[in-house]
């Protein structure tokens, strides 16, 4: 009276083994959709917005950012665009996302805001740091974009890495020339991120400087950052 | 890989998560089943089973539950609570970690896929944790083990199985049939005799086998008896099923001593249900107690598979034998009146635990995080889709030096470079670099082939055509095939087609066949026309769907009959876009199978029937459109008032087409007015001289008086002149030109 898993004919043991042996890594990857699903929302549904001036708003935005992991922050990052890819633009409706309720902290375009946002720049949480910049590169508020290129000279490289994503975010065309300098810098992630910049600038001068970066760069990832900036400057 | 430990950092938390909603989930089920202790075996065993299965679904309910519980307490996503985790939980681990950038070290080529996004990580000090990476391991190594244990004990089984022969006792077969009547089994039970087992078990997943020791023909009637039921109640119960599901979800949560706990009361549960059955039947309770002795006293177990075995275990036999000789044990069946209450409360506590949610604050701690990010990757394919204005700056490259550039980063040893620089190639339409591209169709990265079938689909040239074939043919990656079809199409060039449909006969994945016979339409070449017939029989609905659309379009009219069944096909579209085929074909010979299938379900494939009838311009076809005037939907009802007026040679106006004019909806009522226009039937003079009156909107007064100008008769002089008195000058200005054409 005991009762074995099994089933008739040739092989089948085996046919369940692969099944199961191949359901394993999908079992993962839907526990990492999951995931994916949960993590930037989780962060953004206590909307800000509810502050009465833009520095408080702000905070407040940063404050919830705070903490967030990498892989999370990317996608909070493209949440608050409302283009990820469960929300908004491809066709889903995203229940907790109401399209009339401002996702990123108002007055962007005030000047109030810069100075905290450079200072979060330097932030000691990564995706503080990581939300800074890309609030930055929103605002397109000339008194953050004459910071920002300031900052391209920082000593810190991470700085200067965040400081031309902002501006290659912003398409400020004004940083073109120092962008291009920054190709010749000597760590790895800054000239990337320059690279991808100029790629956004769609800064023709830099053609000849990204082909040959190209073909000659150290770094994968700065070769990479090329390739898709030469796409990006139609010829 | 990389890009999947880089996520890694991401899952973390929600593995964490996850692992602990289903200690949760787990111990709410055993809280359910201490209370439901007066309660048959039967019903703590739908129970655990549904505590199993719950297993599998509470990932995927903690994502569509709409609404959510915040636990202050719970995950969040930082090192304290994630090590606490660790003694408890295997599960993909949930440490704030630096698995991006290790994952960035190795170039992961899954961010290039995001746009090749630049990196602030390179210089940063912090050391990258390896502990999530080393956890993941851990856990995926422990699954593994179990599975193979697993698969190792099915075959065991079946290794037995395929030995054992067929029951030659007849009585004993007669016995089990009569036995899995009264028990209520639907399909047969498959009986096996095999020399080397010392018990009887149950085996089969797809087939239910009662495999029996030699010995059992020893035994006393009674004892065969109660052993025989016994075993077909596991048939009946389907307890194969969720004992494997038990072992698949032991395996994926091993690291959880409950779901061990779960998985053994599982089974415990299921055995006494069986004897619960047994005793159902009439056997003696202290008779079936002693079977049950001898047989565990008989039997040595040398064979105890992973798989089988409840009553190896005394602690749970002692339980199992009182349970039997109690006789306050409740033997009741599961019923709906026990299952409906049960069911409902074990899904309330899925609901709960599954729209539980860390809170927000919890997420505030970590403050000194330096982990290390490749990125900006989000922001950046936001931005790759808005492209800004092309300026008009000085070239300081030559056009030439870009190309070559990025030609020869299509050999670059980095994956993402290569496939940064084909989307690059893609992106600029660089039509003389299709053979580079061509070229590396072999690459051996996935992300890299898929970019390429797709940029030889944006730049079509038909010297790609053999490469692309080759692709279809050998590649192992379903979506390169699926692209490669698809560029095949858009080339455009018949010379494919003897390729293509090879590919198609052998190609095993619906969505490869799909965009296969797309092509296949889309080169709307008269050789395709057998291969296209034939996948009009394919099992995928979107394959017949794009069959039939390939066939209309090369007017196949000798897959006529072929297609005519499918205006019965259970997919309303595929009936659909049969109607279209043979209206578009012009098939009159389908126009008794058309006018039978205006009954179909589905209001877009009656418009297409009526669409297809109409463009037959038959007048057989009257009958059935007048019909169809009076379907329920509007759209058919237009479309069948539409067609009446395209049929030539009308001499009679059918009186439904006139009824139409008093028509709810103002454009049907133009419709037909635009129908009668065309009948030119003058007793119909009468019922459309009302329309040209005030009260009508101006689109239907314009067209009834143009259907009154083509009608013509007595009245129509008098209406008209009565009409240039109207106050709008657009319908005095089209009375005048009909009284223009009238004289």
């Amino acid at each position: 009276m005991v009762h074995g898993t099994a089933s008739r004919g040739p092989r089948w043991g085996l046919v369940i083994a692969v099944v199961l042996l191949v359901a394993t890594p999908v079992i993962a990857s839907a526990r990492l959709r999951a995931a994916l699903w949960d993590t930037p929302r989780a962060h953004l549904t206590s909307q800000p917005g509810q502050a009465q001036r833009e520095v408080e708003s702000l905070q407040e935005f940063l404050s919830q950012m705070r903490g967030t992991n990498s892989v999370a922050c990317e996608f909070a990052m493209v949440t608050i665009d409302h283009n990820n890819w469960f929300g908004g633009s491809d066709g889903f409706d995203t229940p907790l996302l109401d399209d009339n309720r401002p996702l990123v902290p108002r007055g962007l375009e005030t000047d109030a805001v810069v100075e905290p946002l450079m200072t979060a720049l330097r932030d000691a949480d990564y995706c503080v740091r990581r939300s800074a910049a890309s609030l930055l590169g929103r605002a397109r508020n000339a008194r953050a974009t004459e910071r920002l290129k300031s900052t391209l000279d920082d000593a810190q490289p991470e700085i200067r890495a965040l400081a031309a994503f902002a501006l290659g975010s912003a398409q400020e065309q004004s940083a073109g020339p120092k962008l291009q300098q920054l190709l010749r810098d000597a760590t790895p992630a800054v000239r990337a991120a320059a690279a991808w910049s100029l790629g956004e600038l769609e800064y023709r001068p830099a053609i000849g400087a990204l082909a040959d970066l190209l073909q000659h760069d150290q770094s994968a990832r700065v070769r990479r950052a090329a390739a898709r900036s030469l796409g990006q400057i139609a010829s | 890989m990389q890009a999947y430990f880089a996520a890694l950092s991401g899952a973390a938390p929600i593995a964490a998560e996850l692992a602990i909603k289903g200690a949760l989930w787990l111990v709410a089920i055993f809280m359910l089943t201490s209370v439901m202790r007066g309660a048959s075996a039967a019903a703590r065993h739908l129970v655990w089973s549904l505590g199993v299965l719950g297993l599998f679904a509470l990932p995927l309910l903690s994502t569509r539950v709409p609404w959510r519980i915040a636990v202050p307490l719970a995950v969040a996503p930082n090192a304290p609570r994630a090590q606490q985790d660790d003694n408890t939980s295997g599960a993909p681990p949930a440490i704030k970690i630096d698995a991006a950038q290790q994952a960035a070290e190795a170039n992961a080529p899954a961010h290039t896929a995001l746009g090749g996004a630049p990196s602030v990580s390179d210089q940063l000090p912090s050391a990258p944790s390896r502990l999530p990476t080393l956890l993941f391991i851990v856990w995926s190594t422990g699954v593994a083990v179990l599975l193979v244990r697993l698969a190792r004990s099915i075959v065991s089984v079946n290794r037995i199985i395929a030995k054992a022969e067929p029951c030659a006792d007849e009585s004993l077969a007669a016995q089990v049939y009569t036995l899995a009547k009264r028990i209520g089994l639907k399909h047969p039970v498959e009986l096996l005799e095999a020399g080397n087992i010392t018990i009887p078990f149950t085996a089969g997943i797809t087939r239910p086998v009662i495999v029996l020791p030699n010995v059992i023909r020893e035994w006393s009637a009674e004892k065969q008896e109660a052993v025989l039921l016994h075993e077909l109640a596991h048939i009946a119960r389907h307890d194969l099923w969720t004992s494997l599901a038990a072992h698949v979800a032991c395996a994926v949560h091993w690291f959880n001593p409950l779901v061990w706990v779960a998985a053994r009361r599982l089974r415990i549960e299921g055995e006494r249900a069986c004897d619960d059955a047994v005793l159902r039947f009439g056997t003696r309770a202290s008779d079936y107690a002693d079977q049950l002795l001898q047989v565990v006293r008989d039997t040595k177990i040398k064979w105890a598979p992973a798989v089988a075995v409840a009553m190896a275990r005394k602690s749970a036999f002692e339980g199992r034998l009182l349970a039997i000789l109690s006789p306050e044990t409740n033997r009741g069946r599961l019923t709906i009146k026990i299952a409906t209450p049960v069911a409902l409360g074990v899904s309330l506590i899925a609901l709960t635990i599954a729209a539980m949610r860390p809170g927000a604050a919890v997420a505030q701690e970590n403050p000194s995080s330096t982990s290390a990010q490749d990125s900006m990757t989000a922001q950046d394919t936001l931005k790759g889709a808005a492209t800004s204005p092309v300026r008009d700056v000085q070239d300081t490259a030559p056009r030439g030096a870009v190309i070559r550039s990025l030609v020869s980063a299509l050999k670059d040893s980095d994956e993402g470079v290569r496939l940064a620089a084909v989307e690059a190639i893609s992106s600029r339409t660089e039509r003389s670099v299709v053979l580079d591209l061509v070229a590396i169709l072999d690459d051996p990265a996935v992300p890299v082939r898929r970019a390429v079938a797709q940029a030889l689909s944006q730049m079509p040239d038909p010297r790609a055509i053999a490469a692309l074939l080759q692709a279809l043919r050998t590649d192992t990656d379903a979506e390169v095939r699926g692209l490669a079809a698809e560029a095949l199409g858009h080339i455009d060039d018949a010379s494919a087609a003897p390729g293509l449909m090879a590919a198609l006969r052998q190609e095993r994945v619906a969505g490869v066949r799909r965009k296969i016979v797309w092509a296949l339409g889309e080169l709307e070449t008269p050789t395709a026309a057998g291969a296209l017939t034939e996948a009009l029989r394919d099992d995928d609905a979107e394959v017949r769907g794009f069959a039939i659309w390939g066939l209309g379009n090369i007017h196949a009219k000798s897959s006529a009959a072929q297609i005519i069944p499918l205006l019965r096909d259970p997919n309303s579209e595929v009936r659909s876009k049969a109607a279209w085929a043979l209206g578009e074909m012009k098939i009159v010979d389908a126009l008794d199978e058309l006018m039978a299938a205006l009954n179909d379900r589905d209001a877009d494939v009656r418009q297409q029937i009526v669409n297809a009838l109409s463009s037959m311009e038959d007048q057989r076809a009257v009958p059935a459109l007048v019909r169809a005037i009076g379907d329920d939907n509007i759209d058919v009802r237009r479309e069948a008032v539409n067609a009446l007026g395209g049929i030539e040679g009308l001499q009679r106006a059918p009186r439904e087409l006139v009824a139409v004019l008093s028509d709810a909806d103002a454009q049907v009522r133009e419709s037909a007015l635009q129908a009668l226009a065309h009948i030119k039937d003058p007793s119909t003079a009468s019922a459309v001289i009302p329309l040209t009156r005030t009260g009508q909107p101006l689109s239907v007064r314009g067209a009834a008086i143009e259907a009154l100008t083509e009608i013509g008769g007595s009245q129509v002089e008098t209406v008209l002149l009565e009409l240039m008195k109207d106050p709008d000058p657009k319908i005095r200005r089209l009375a005048a030109q009909g009284l223009g054409k009238d004289g």
